[in-house]
């Protein structure tokens, strides 16, 4: 008979341990230390970190219109990730081509201009700030003030309308977007998101 | 050019003696000759057996298999003399008692394991994790009551000598190992898998899978330590419980973790073929490494298949292996029939009616009151009750490791098959029964869902939908997304990577998706983009030659000749 209740015993015993064991792992990974190694173990692909650096941050775009808009980020983008060999016209007309089927100006003062082109061997993002805004034919006709821009390669797959719509996202928030709008320095840009 | 004749003559000779060696018993070739014409027999038999079992009585498949491998079995058909070549399935064949042959047993295995595997791959764990609580609860009650009544039943009727006797232990965790399989698809015929009772069967049934493992890894180490001859002290279990726990959590952990970045490397081989492969392998080398553990090689597969169903190759895996599945796991369900001896069950045949109905009557209570408990209605609880009844292909590889074990003998073998049809073959007229009626919640409470939207977009015509369809499924491969198409009779596709899963149907000029509220900024931003690319392909229609242009130049001069 004693052996029963030590059986009985044993099975609760063992739920006990995975909740231990799973709030000791949920512990861990909150730990600023270890959370880097379980990021590199879980190898998480969408990281919007790993995308832009504060190399790839531009706090005070100077454009005016659209298109000078997206030139001006466009000569950010590559200046900062030195594709010194790209056809800059080429690119710039695939951004104008994308803009001109549907504008990238979502709503709240977010734009995304992006463009698919054959010379780039990954996606290439940069962020721009303009903080009085651009009239960018935007979803709800307010003017765009922050704008991420990618340039991605047509012939290779990969997260790229993902990475755009995960950002878009996390601009949806209101808090981030006033906080992003008031940063001071490309550091603080990054850590917001 | 001396060397070749010289080589042939002495080839000849060698080839005559391996020709009539052959037909000589124990030799290599007679062997493979055995096994060629026992497999063919298998083969044939179990698929007959199933096909008659599912057509004229409508009951599962895998009885029909179970029951045709009775049939052809050492211990009946099989074990008759055929003129000229002796018993088709002689019972010598086997290492010991054991009654088929170690080739055979080894195919018998290999299934197993890739049941197990499969098993793995297709555990819900978020379904789990979300309903943890009430599965938990549930699953642990069914999992306590059945292992305890199971090893009583043993030592009521004289068979084990006390609670801890590995024979009493295995006759506790073959009745614990519920086999969701059977109601998940009554459940999902009826509709009924979303119900709060559906959805807690389910996790249930994962908690009952994952500890039922660690309990047989624990059963199957104390039977080895055993038999090493070491005298099993308390402190000794404890040791051999934590080594199975221990490796049960490592592997599952540094699984999961790794999971993705294994996959990551391996998606690099762009061929699903190749990928299949590696991970079954993988799935194997786990099974050896929990062998040589100490433990048994299913656990290792369940591990492997566990790692990989939190990833984005779980569905594409399952296809793959769904042919191999096919033809190994009527084979494995007719070996294990054909391991059933009638007459070392003649003696145990009370025991074996007892234990079956324990097992019923145990799994029902030992589910149903803690669903009771836990704010479903009498109703509810019987439902989970007996939705949590039906215990199948791991109770049968169970007691198959624990008959080559040498564990249990030929008549608790034959004890846990009764068990095992008796209560697939109870369950379900009962399920369908118990889910006539209202709801089994008490009040209008209801388990929190996770909130689906889903967007129709409507197309002209049949053409334009099928061709449309076809290049949003290409978006979504482009951004890495794994597109699995189900065959059902409408276009059906799963759109899956990491935790994100939408569905898609093509329903006449309509495509509707299906997706978590949470990713669906990402679905619906990759439609929209897939549908503004089709301006390209718009404006590069316009610049071809007009149609009668066209026409003119393919048909002219095609009839001025005569």
């Amino acid at each position: 008979m004693n052996d029963i209740f030590v059986v009985c015993g044993l099975f609760p015993a063992l739920v006990i341990f995975v909740f231990l064991l799973n709030a000791l792992l949920t512990g861990l990974s909150s730990c600023e230390t270890i959370r880097p190694f379980i990021d590199w173990l879980k190898d998480n692909p969408m990281n919007i970190k790993k995308a832009l650096t504060k190399e790839t941050v531009l706090l005070a775009l100077s454009g005016t219109a659209k298109n000078e808009v997206i030139a001006e980020l466009l000569d950010f983008l590559l200046a900062a990730h030195h594709l010194t060999l790209l056809d800059r016209d080429r690119a710039l007309q695939a951004l104008y081509a994308r803009e001109a089927k549907m504008s990238t100006g979502m709503e709240n003062g977010v734009a995304i201009p992006h463009a698919k082109i054959a010379d780039v061997d990954r996606m290439y993002a940069v962020l721009g700030i303009k903080k009085d805004g651009v009239d960018f034919d935007a979803l709800d006709g307010k003017p765009s003030q922050i704008f991420v821009m990618t340039l991605s390669p047509a012939d290779r797959a990969g997260p790229h309308i993902q990475f755009l719509a995960e950002i878009s996202q996390i601009l949806n928030n209101a808090a981030i977007r006033e906080k992003l709008l008031a940063a001071t320095s490309e550091e603080d840009v990054l850590l917001l998101i | 050019m001396m060397i070749l004749p010289m080589q042939t003559e002495g080839l000849y000779p060698a080839l005559v003696s391996l020709a009539s060696a052959a037909a000589e018993p124990g030799h290599l070739g007679h062997l493979m000759t055995l096994l060629a014409l026992q497999l063919a027999v298998i083969m044939i038999g179990a698929r007959l057996g199933g096909l008659i079992f599912s057509r004229v009585f409508k009951g599962p498949a895998v009885l029909g298999e179970l029951m045709a491998g009775m049939i052809i079995g050492p211990y009946a058909l099989g074990g008759m003399d055929l003129p000229g070549f002796g018993p088709l399935f002689p019972l010598t064949a086997g290492v010991g008692t054991f009654p088929v042959s170690t080739e055979l047993y080894g195919i018998a295995t290999l299934a197993s394991i890739i049941l197990l595997f499969l098993s793995g791959l297709e555990t819900d764990l978020a379904t789990f994790l979300r309903y943890s609580v009430v599965g938990m609860v549930v699953g642990m009650g069914g999992l306590v009551f059945s292992f305890i009544f199971g090893d009583l039943c043993a030592v009521w009727f004289g068979v084990a000598e006390s609670f801890m006797d590995p024979k009493a232990l295995f006759m506790g965790t073959v009745s614990t190992a519920t086999s969701v399989g059977l109601t998940a698809r009554i459940l999902s015929e009826k509709r009924k898998m979303g119900d709060p009772e559906g959805v807690t069967i389910l996790a249930a049934a994962v908690l009952d899978d994952v500890l039922g493992i660690v309990v047989l890894a624990i059963v199957v180490g104390m039977t080895k330590a055993a038999r090493m001859g070491a005298h099993l002290e308390w402190a000794a279990i404890g040791w051999i419980a934590l080594k199975a726990f221990g490796f049960w959590i490592f592997f599952t952990v540094v699984g999961l973790l790794l999971a993705r970045r294994i996959t990551r490397v391996l998606k690099m081989l762009r061929s699903m073929e190749i990928i299949a492969s590696i991970c079954l392998g993988l799935a194997l080398l786990l099974a050896g490494l929990s062998e040589m553990a100490g433990l048994a090689m299913i656990i290792g597969a369940y591990i492997m298949g566990l790692a990989l169903s939190r990833t984005d190759l779980a569905y594409e895996l399952q296809d793959q292996l769904k042919g191999l599945y096919s033809f190994l796991i009527p084979v494995f369900f007719c070996v294990m029939g054909m391991l059933v001896n009638f007459s070392a069950m003649r003696s145990v045949l009370v025991l074996g009616v007892v234990y079956s109905l324990l097992a019923v009557v145990t799994k029902i209570l030992g589910c149903g009151i803690p669903a009771w408990f836990m704010k479903f209605n009498m109703r509810g609880a019987l439902r989970i009750g007996i939705g949590m009844v039906p215990r199948g292909e791991v109770s049968l590889i169970v007691a198959g490791i624990g008959l080559s074990a040498g564990a249990i003998g030929p008549d608790i073998f034959g004890v846990a098959i009764m068990m095992a049809v008796l209560s697939t073959l109870i369950a379900p007229p009962m399920l369908v029964k118990a889910f006539e009626g209202g709801a089994g919640t008490r009040g209008k409470e209801r388990l929190p869902k996770e909130e689906m939207v889903s967007l129709a977009l409507d197309f002209p015509s049949q053409h334009i939908t099928d061709f449309l369809c076809e290049r949003i499924m290409q978006a979504f491969r482009n951004e890495e997304f794994f597109v699995h198409r189900l065959y059902t009779d409408q276009p059906t596709y799963h759109i899956c990577k990491d935790e994100m899963m939408f569905t898609v149907i093509q329903d006449g000029n309509q495509i509707v998706l299906s997706m978590p509220a949470k990713y669906q900024h990402i679905a619906r931003m990759i439609v929209v983009e897939e549908i503004l690319s089709l301006q390209d392909l718009l404006d590069s229609a316009k610049k071809m030659k007009s149609p009668d242009s066209m026409g003119i130049e393919l048909l002219s001069g095609l009839f001025g000749q005569g």
